[in-house]
């Protein structure tokens, strides 16, 4: 499934907020694909594609997952350029997948079609889990569609990612007390759900 | 930078999450191979770009040079005094028509 999604936000991704200077261990990769060489960018990939995958995959679903973690890293190499070198790439990265899963919501909203809804019930389930397992997993991918996107996003980032809150703040441009907030309420309203549904935590 | 321990009242919610999160279906076997290569599309795409400007820039340069320095100049006409022959001519045909006795052509 081909997904084309608008630049705008990457554009406006690539300015992440700067900070002290940063010991990024991508900044070799980096340089070599500034210089043209396809290594540094596959370096890069390798480095970064299963976090990128993961939280797309949180944020997204399992229907377009490889359309939208090629964008992320094409749009990661289009701005390279323009990243600014305090920068620190995993958070700039997470930006930009941020802006990729955004626009992809967004478009999926505008246009949710029946082939969509059809692909999205019969998403291949995973082999060899036994149905507790299946079961559970359902009922978290439930609680978390019931979540904003804003919530969810930051539960995901700090719960399953494993992001610092301050990191969370970076990548979404917003404070530092607003990702508690958000993470508050995601916690607590997923708890509800599930409670709701039989699972005491 | 660490991520900030939860709550004591939401590790179980949190260790919950993490456990049933489901994991993300493998990637197609090529897409790695199909993100780099569309990466470096792009990359001969814009070098393509560059050079194409580049040629125009230069093209542009060197019509401007050419039309600045191989102008030509305004070419004004010798004027020389006339010489006694040119002279005779244009006085005699002159005289035919405006002196002349129209019985010569009668």
């Amino acid at each position: 499934m081909g997904v084309s999604l608008p630049l705008s936000a990457a554009i406006a991704s690539t300015d992440i907020v700067t900070r002290p200077q940063v010991n990024d261990p991508d900044r070799q990769m980096i340089e070599q694909c500034l210089s043209g060489h396809p290594q540094g960018f596959r370096g890069l990939y390798q480095r970064h594609q299963q976090r990128v995958r993961s939280l797309l995959f949180q944020l997204c679903g399992a229907v377009a997952l490889d359309d939208l973690v090629q964008e992320v890293f094409l749009r990661a190499w289009k701005g390279l350029k323009s990243l600014k070198h305090e920068a620190k790439f995993s958070t700039w990265l997470y930006r930009i997948a941020w802006n990729v899963a955004c626009d992809y919501r967004r478009q999926l909203a505008t246009r949710k079609s029946r082939h969509q809804q059809y692909l999205y019930q019969s998403e291949p389930l995973t082999p060899g889990l036994d149905l507790r397992q299946l079961h559970y997993e359902d009922l978290v991918q439930r609680g978390l569609a019931t979540l904003p996107l804003e919530y969810r996003s930051v539960l995901v980032m700090h719960d399953l990612q494993g992001l610092p809150q301050k990191e969370i703040a970076e990548i979404l441009r917003i404070p530092v007390g607003t990702v508690k907030s958000r993470l508050f309420r995601a916690r607590s309203t997923l708890r509800t759900y599930f409670t709701e549904a039989g699972v005491s935590l | 930078m660490k991520r900030e321990p939860p709550a004591a009242e939401d590790i179980n919610l949190v260790k919950f999450l993490q456990t049933y999160a489901g994991t993300p279906p493998p990637p197609h076997p090529h897409l790695e191979q199909r993100i780099v290569q569309a990466a470096l599309h792009q990359h001969q795409l814009r070098q393509r770009r560059w050079q194409v400007l580049s040629l125009l820039g230069a093209g542009a340069i060197a019509t401007a040079t050419g039309v600045w320095f191989l102008k030509p100049s305004t070419q004004v006409a010798q004027q020389t005094p006339p010489d006694a022959v040119e002279t005779f001519i244009t006085t005699n045909w002159q005289a035919m028509f405006h002196d002349g006795d129209p019985s010569l052509f009668e």
